[in-house]
């Protein structure tokens, strides 16, 4: 990219400006495959990346590719240090985003691009798209869920991240990326039973970093997953004795007494409500607290 | 599935003991302005009159280990409540093996005990015998404790309720250290855990699992926990505030007794005068 005035910061900025609007408005695109856009006055040239992931750097790897929406800044920038370390350094930008139009805008505004990035996974990690696609978050249509509905469900990039991603097979450091951030992978959409996982040795210990704790996917599996009410998830009751003797560190031979147990796994905050004297305890203190003002 | 389960047991344990616990501090804070009402403090704390003990003065191995045990209790009681109620980022290994570290100098630590009380050339294990004198006198020192009465009766070098409490530290020491070593599922031993060599076997095969086992290893560990830190808590304050320079004394922190007989001590068996009726 050539810059013909002002500080490069103003003109980044700029440029993620020229990105919200129609490039039939804004830009030419040249024979040469160069594009010219006036923003605020100032014509910008591009020559847009072909194939090379260089090209795209040129703009996206620098930190201050923003660009307004609505009140709001939001950042363009793709942290080159975080791509490098990922598993994804060798591909190429138009491997996941498939459909990057090598025009300005790099899409048309009615696509939904950051989709089509998000589900790019599949061409590459087929086995695993397969079995997303037999559990309950496969964004399908029919059987009672709508479109809505299906705009909802995660798709590969929602749970995994994108430019940051990390190897997960063979890797303790992405297997404990990936739990250190279990509240953005299933947390902020299933917020009930994020808040309710508060056991004093499943949710509490693994909230606060224990290892031999288990994450959410260790007990419900992942991209074959289904509600707890269903015959194929794992943690239903005909099939929660497996999972809970599954691997190493969890139990040896858990049987209907022991599994007794699972019911405060995600309902610890329940029953200590329900328990006689818990009620009556916290009666008084709220006498109390309520005499005092508090 | 049982008329209790063990989510219920789980959860009764800990309000019920939380619940003690605060019970518990607030009887001994009444008790403590009940000792300022009837001027116990101020004969105490201020006019210095507190119990004398006949006898020599403790050695200094008792001393010790009643130290290492004060330090490893608290140690134990903290990574312990810590394993259960995680309430810091990121410390479960660490805390879990501090546990283990501790647990093993505990344990040495009361056997040593226990080997110095019936073997030792000071063997001291009379001191903490209770006699039929203790049993009978018992109401009396109760009183005592609750401000019936303004003196209790001197037995020994331990009033009934101090010979109560030490005598059940032992088996409750040795069942703590039974049950937090069955917790163990390191398999280490040949292939076998601690779990599997302590509970495993026998109480594993009466409840149909070792993990099951293992839950009822926890849970009695976990109850003897709370037994511990309300019987140290009592301890601690009694200990304080009513003989003070034995508390010094056995910290190393100056203190101690005149240990002549100075004829003030009311014969056994007879109540002893208030400034020796907390005999530590």
């Amino acid at each position: 990219m050539r810059v013909r005035s002002l500080a490069s910061v103003l003109l980044l900025a700029a440029i993620g400006g020229v990105l919200l609007l129609p490039a039939s408005a804004l830009a030419q695109e040249s024979a040469a495959g160069t594009t010219t856009a006036t923003v605020g006055g100032y014509d910008v040239d591009f020559t847009l990346p072909t194939a090379a992931k260089s090209g795209c750097m040129v703009c996206h790897g620098d930190e201050n590719l923003v660009r307004l929406q609505g009140d709001e800044i939001v950042s363009f920038w793709v942290d080159p240090a975080e791509l490098e370390a990922g598993p994804h350094a060798t591909v190429q930008c138009a491997g996941c985003h498939l459909d990057f139009a090598f025009t300005l805008p790099h899409v048309q505004q009615t696509e939904d691009w950051q989709s089509t990035a998000k589900s790019a996974c599949k061409n590459c990690h087929e086995d695993q798209y397969l079995d997303y696609g037999q559990g309950v978050h496969r964004p399908e249509v029919g059987n009672g869920a709508t479109a809505e509905d299906a705009d909802e469900k995660p798709l590969c990039g929602d749970c995994h991240g994108s430019h940051g991603i990390v190897a997960l097979v063979d890797s303790p450091e992405g297997q404990q990326a990936l739990r250190d951030n279990a509240y953005e992978v299933c947390g902020r959409c299933h917020q009930e039973y994020w808040d309710t996982y508060a056991d004093a040795y499943h949710g509490k210990a693994f909230k606060v970093g224990a290892e031999d704790a288990p994450s959410c996917w260790d007990c419900h599996g992942y991209h074959e997953i289904w509600p707890s009410t269903d015959r194929r998830s794992t943690v239903h009751e005909s099939r929660i004795a497996d999972t809970c003797s599954q691997g190493d560190g969890c139990h040896d031979d858990p049987n209907d007494g022991y599994l007794e147990y699972v019911e405060l796994i995600h309902g610890q905050r329940e029953t200590l409500e329900q328990n006689p004297l818990f009620a009556f305890v916290s009666g008084i203190w709220s006498a109390i607290t309520g005499l005092f003002g508090a | 599935m049982s008329a209790i389960s063990l989510a219920d047991i789980n959860i009764w344990l800990d309000v019920i003991f939380v619940s003690l616990y605060v019970v518990v501090v607030l009887g001994l804070s009444g008790h403590f302005v009940g000792n300022i009402l009837t001027g116990r403090v101020k004969k105490r704390f201020v006019g210095k009159q507190w119990p004398h003990h006949e006898g020599p003065p403790v050695p200094f191995l008792p001393k010790f280990l009643h130290f290492v045990h004060v330090f490893s209790m608290i140690a134990l009681g903290v990574t312990g409540m810590y394993i259960r109620f995680p309430f810091f980022d990121g410390g479960r290994t660490t805390m879990r093996y501090i546990h283990y570290v501790f647990m093993i100098i505990v344990t040495i630590n009361v056997l040593w005990r226990l080997w110095y009380a019936f073997f030792a050339r000071q063997r001291d294990w009379r001191e903490f015998a209770l006699t039929k004198e203790d049993i009978t006198t018992a109401p009396k020192v109760v009183l005592y404790y609750i401000f019936v009465k303004s003196s209790k009766p001197h037995l020994g070098k331990y009033n009934v309720m101090q010979k109560g409490t030490y005598t059940l530290f032992v088996p409750l020491m040795l069942l703590q250290a039974y049950t937090g070593f069955a917790l163990v599922t390191i398999p280490f031993i040949f292939g076998y855990s601690p779990r599997d060599l302590l509970v495993g076997w026998w109480l594993g095969v009466v409840v149909g699992s070792t993990d099951l086992a293992g839950w009822y290893a926890r849970t009695v560990h976990y109850l003897i926990t709370w037994l511990f830190i309300i019987l140290t808590t009592v301890h601690a304050y009694l200990s304080m505030t009513e003989d003070f320079p034995a508390f010094q004394n056995f910290f190393g922190l100056g203190g101690g007794h005149d240990h002549e007989d100075h004829g003030e001590h009311a014969p056994h068996g007879s109540p002893a005068p208030a400034a020796s009726a907390g005999d530590h």
